[in-house]
């Protein structure tokens, strides 16, 4: 009974390491799976090759992903919704489905980089004084605003495929950052 | 061409169904009872033969060690090919070491405090784990991994190349003449001070220290490399 437990547990964990959206859940995911071979080699009678694992498996290559991972490049995006008073999980549970997971999905597929998603009530002139972030939804109401910078590949590509992208946004505004006094001067 | 590709194509699934399926049928018909001559050998007089009272370290150490030689020289032949099929030897001109760039402002302050915490317990576990390798589980193998893991953690702390990688490239290379010479004399050529139980004890303890380094310098140059040398 214990031991068929063990081996489901093994291979859901195998299944939930291979298919995870994120990098960083994998790496701690195959950790655990590593951790859990280990007490199937115990239960089997072979301590030398489950100290072996705990010591590998665990201690070092985890340490090992998690620098490299620490290497490679994070896009920092940030989702600003001035309007609600209150601050709860709703809020993010409500652009789950319609912004979030695409474009995680889009940005590790196709742009195969690491996407930081944050989530605020603050103002815009608040959040871009205190953080640089690279990417900005801001929802005022019905509209939403991208804020990006022209110099930036990714965010083209963001907005290029923005179909695949935001979904269920009717009414979309793009706002340069790096162009703005341009624009400003020009209007006057 | 594509139903040329595609012949191939079935040609090769084909072949591989029928090498698996071969495979299966054998792997499923093979119904031979041995007897357990190999097993009696090494299991029914280990402690009298080679004074270790774990039997796994009886035929690492003792009955095979053989294979354990070629095993350290796998390893050895494995952290120079780090070092030598590099990235930087490519790049050597565009690339430059950042030298006494202190970054501790990204880490996070809980892993500073609990790597401080639990870094003594981790060496004395690795230093137990290498020294007791001839009673209980464990032996060099495991105990040097710890003891790389220790090294590593550091990383995570203090994120700045201070080590100096060439000497424990050379450590390596020496303790890997000694791990070959030590079983040579004492078990092939059977140059023993004196048979008995605390020499045999000796040879092992020796041996599992030897092998401990080792790994553990091994390991800890893939990991310097890797990090500092191959990151761009």
């Amino acid at each position: 009974m214990f031991q068929s437990f063990l081996l489901l547990v093994l291979l859901a964990l195998a299944c939930v390491t291979v298919f995870s959206d994120n990098l960083r859940r994998s790496i701690i995911f195959l950790g655990s799976f590593s951790l859990t071979i280990a007490l199937v080699y115990l239960h089997y009678n072979a301590p030398d090759v489950a100290l072996a694992e705990a010591a590998i498996g665990v201690g070092l290559s985890t340490i090992m992903y998690l620098v490299a991972l620490k290497k490679i490049s994070v896009y920092d995006i940030c989702y600003i919704n001035a309007g609600a008073e209150e601050f709860n999980d709703d809020q993010i549970d409500e652009i789950m489905e319609t912004i979030v997971r695409p474009l995680e999905l889009f940005l590790e597929r196709t742009e195969e980089i690491e996407p930081q998603i944050a989530y605020t009530n603050q103002s815009l002139e608040h959040t871009v004084k205190e953080n640089k972030h690279d990417f900005i939804i801001e929802r005022r109401g019905n509209l939403t605003y991208l804020h990006g910078d022209t110099t930036d590949p990714v965010f083209q590509d963001i907005i290029a495929n923005m179909n695949e992208v935001i979904k269920d946004v009717s009414e979309i505004r793009i706002v340069f950052r790096d162009q703005e006094v341009n624009t400003d001067a020009t209007d006057e | 061409m594509p139903q040329m590709s595609r012949v191939i194509h079935i040609i090769r699934i084909s072949f591989s169904v029928i090498g698996a399926g071969l495979v299966l049928f054998l792997f499923l018909n093979y119904s031979e009872t041995l007897d357990t001559p190999l097993r009696e050998y090494f299991t029914m007089d280990f402690f009298g033969q080679t004074g270790a009272q774990n039997s796994v370290a009886a035929i690492y150490l003792n009955y095979r060690v053989f294979d354990t030689l070629f095993e350290a020289l796998m390893l050895m032949v494995s952290v120079m090919e780090v070092i030598n099929v590099s990235w930087r030897n490519k790049h050597a001109e565009q690339y430059q070491f950042e030298k006494d760039h202190i970054n501790r402002k990204n880490n996070s302050e809980i892993v500073i405090r609990m790597v401080g915490v639990i870094y003594p317990f981790v060496l004395l576990i690795g230093l137990y784990i290498i020294i007791n390798g001839h009673v209980s589980p464990g032996g060099g193998f495991q105990g040097g991994a710890i003891l790389a893991t220790a090294l590593i953690s550091r990383y995570l702390v203090y994120p700045n190349f201070d080590l100096d990688l060439h000497i424990l490239e050379k450590l390596e290379k020496i303790l890997f003449l000694s791990i070959v010479l030590t079983p040579v004399l004492y078990v092939f050529m059977q140059i023993q001070p004196a048979n008995t139980e605390l020499s045999n004890q000796i040879y092992m303890i020796l041996m599992n220290s030897l092998i401990g380094l080792k790994v553990f310098s091994g390991l800890s140059i893939i990991f310097y490399r890797f990090v500092f040398y191959e990151g761009r």
